[in-house]
C-alpha cells in the first residue's frame, strides 16, 4: 500500500492548477482530515511547496528540484521506460551501474539516475563532467528484440527525443550534431554514450547513457570545454526542474524507441535528418586515424555519416568527432 | 570450400530447426552451429579445421593406423573465428592511452572482452565466446570493419 503522502501528492499533482479540499483528500484516502494535514506537512518537509487556501483546500505549487524516485514517478507517463527507477545520490557512472543491474537481470526500461557521478564517462575513455545537484545523469537499460547491427539507431533516436524535448517543451534552439550531440544555439548541452552487450545475432542488453547539462552555470564548465558548452539554464535564463525535464524526455523517447523496435528505423532516420544541424555543412571529422574534411551529404541506412571529401570522393564514417569549418 | 559456400550453408541453416551442421570436403571440415539452437538465430560460431594432408590419402596408405598417423603428421588447427556483429570502428583498447585488451598468444576466458566496435557512439564490447588462445588478430585499431568481418582467431582450450 502506498504511503498516504504519496497518494496525497499524486492527487494534488493530478489537479495541478486547482485546489483539492482536505475533505476530498480524506475521503479518497479513507483517513481523517488530521491525517491529511500530517501528510501535507510531511511533503512540505520533503521540499514540496503546497499552498493551503482557507475553505478551498490545498494546491501543489512546485516540486523540489531533485532526481528522487518520488519526483520522477510522480510525473511520468510511460509504459515501460522508467517504470523501475534507481535514484542515487552518487555513483561511479550510471552506465556502469546499469550494466551491473543488467547482468543481475533487471527489467527492460530500468532507469538509473544520479545526482552526481564520480567517474562519469564519455567516448573512448574521456570523462563527463558531473557536478552534484545541477544536471541529469541517466542510464536506461534496454532489452530490444532486434539485430545488433540496428542498435546504433537507438543512439540517434535518443538524440531525436532530447532535441524535441528541448525544442518543443522549452522553446530552445535545439539541433543535433552527428551522431547524437544535442546542441543549444550551436553549443553542446548533452552527450549520449551507449554501451551494448550482444551475441553475433542477438542483443543481450543496451545501456543508453545520457548526460544533460541543465542548471549548470557557464563558469562551472572546465576551461577546455567552456567555450563550446552550454546548459538549459544558460540558454533559458532561468533554472528548470530536472525531474520534469527527465520525464518529458522519457515520454518523447518511448514512442520513437517503439518505432525503432517495430522495424521503422528508416522513419527515425528521417526524424533525425529533420533535426540535424550537420547535414549540408562543411565539417571536419576527427578520428584516431586522422582528420577528414568535406561536406556532410547525408546519413546512410544505418546512420553512418556520408561525407563528400574535398577531392570529390565520398566516404562513410561510423565514428569520430564532428567540428564545423 | 570457400566463404560463399559457407555463407550458403548458414542461409540454409537459418530457416530450419537444425541446430548444427558438420561436413567435410577436400580435407576441410566445417561445423556450423546456431546461436542457441532454438531457431531463428544466425550462427554464433563457425569452426574451420585445416588439414595439411587430405584424410582420404592417409587412410589409403595405412588404413588401420590412419587417424593417429594423420594427427601426428599434421596437427589439426582448430580455430574459432570471432566476427564483427555490426558495421563500425574497431578498437583494441578502451581508450587510446590504455593497454590493449588482448595480444596474440594471450589465453582468454569465455566472456572476456576482446575489443570494442563503435558505431554512432554505440560501443559494443566483443567478448570471447569460448576460452582459448588468441592465435591471430585480423584488424588494426581504429580501422573500419564490416558486418561479419573476421576479427580474431581463437584456438579453443
Amino acid at each position: 500500500m502506498p504511503h498516504p503522502a504519496d497518494t496525497v501528492l499524486s492527487l494534488l499533482h493530478k489537479h495541478k492548477d486547482a485546489c483539492v479540499s482536505g475533505q476530498a483528500l480524506a475521503q479518497k484516502l479513507g483517513v481523517t482530515r488530521a491525517a491529511v494535514w500530517k501528510a501535507i506537512e510531511a511533503l512540505r518537509a520533503d521540499g514540496y511547496s503546497i499552498e493551503s487556501m482557507p475553505a478551498k483546500g490545498y494546491r501543489l505549487v512546485s516540486i523540489p528540484d531533485r532526481l528522487g524516485e518520488r519526483e520522477i514517478t510522480l510525473g511520468l507517463n510511460t509504459r515501460v521506460l522508467g517504470r523501475t527507477v534507481h535514484a542515487l545520490d552518487s555513483v561511479d557512472s550510471t552506465n556502469s551501474y546499469a550494466s551491473r543491474l543488467a547482468v543481475d537481470g533487471a527489467p527492460d526500461g530500468t532507469l538509473v539516475v544520479s545526482e552526481s557521478q564520480t567517474a562519469g564517462r564519455g567516448r573512448l575513455g574521456r570523462s563527463w563532467v558531473s557536478p552534484p545537484g545541477v544536471n541529469i545523469y541517466l542510464s536506461m537499460l534496454l532489452r530490444p528484440q532486434m539485430p545488433p547491427q540496428d542498435a546504433p539507431f537507438i543512439t540517434l533516436a535518443a538524440s531525436v527525443a532530447l532535441a524535441r524535448t528541448l525544442k518543443d517543451g522549452y522553446k530552445l534552439d535545439a539541433a543535433i550534431k552527428w551522431p547524437n550531440d544535442v546542441l543549444l544555439s550551436g553549443r553542446k548541452a548533452s552527450g549520449i554514450l551507449t554501451e551494448m552487450s550482444s551475441e553475433p545475432d542477438r542483443i543481450r542488453h543496451v545501456v543508453l547513457g545520457v548526460g544533460i547539462d541543465v542548471n549548470m552555470k557557464p563558469s562551472e564548465f572546465p576551461d577546455d570545454i567552456r567555450a563550446q558548452s552550454t546548459s538549459v539554464m544558460a540558454e533559458l535564463g532561468r533554472s528548470v526542474n530536472r525531474a520534469e525535464l527527465l520525464c518529458r524526455f522519457l515520454e518523447e523517447f518511448e514512442p520513437v524507441y517503439e518505432l525503432l523496435v517495430g522495424g521503422a528505423g528508416a522513419s527515425v532516420l528521417d526524424l533525425w535528418r529533420g533535426l540535424s544541424c550537420t547535414l549540408g555543412r562543411r565539417i571536419v571529422v576527427k578520428t584516431l586515424r586522422g582528420e577528414l574534411t568535406g561536406l556532410a551529404r547525408d546519413i546512410d541506412a544505418s546512420g553512418g555519416l556520408i561525407l563528400e571529401l574535398d577531392g570529390g570522393t565520398t566516404q562513410t564514417v561510423t565514428s569520430g568527432d564532428v567540428g564545423f569549418v | 570450400m570457400n566463404l560463399k559456400e559457407i555463407k550458403e550453408l548458414i542461409e540454409i541453416l537459418k530457416d530450419t530447426d537444425v541446430a548444427e551442421i558438420e561436413l567435410e570436403k577436400a580435407g576441410t571440415r566445417v561445423r556450423i552451429k546456431k546461436a542457441n539452437g532454438e531457431g531463428n538465430h544466425a550462427p554464433m560460431t563457425y569452426t574451420v579445421q585445416h588439414q595439411a594432408a587430405p584424410q582420404a590419402m592417409a587412410a589409403q596408405a595405412a588404413p588401420a593406423a590412419a587417424p593417429a598417423e594423420a594427427k601426428d603428421a599434421a596437427p589439426e588447427k582448430n580455430v574459432v573465428v570471432v566476427t564483427s556483429p555490426i558495421v563500425g570502428t574497431f578498437y583494441r583498447s578502451p581508450s587510446p592511452d590504455a593497454a590493449v585488451y588482448v595480444e596474440v598468444g594471450d589465453v582468454v576466458k569465455k566472456g572476456q572482452v576482446l575489443c570494442i566496435i563503435e558505431a554512432m557512439k554505440l560501443m559494443n564490447e566483443i567478448e570471447a565466446e569460448t576460452s582459448g588462445k588468441v592465435v591471430a588478430i585480423l584488424a588494426e585499431s581504429a580501422q573500419p570493419v564490416e558486418y561479419g568481418e573476421p576479427l580474431f582467431h581463437i584456438e579453443p582450450m
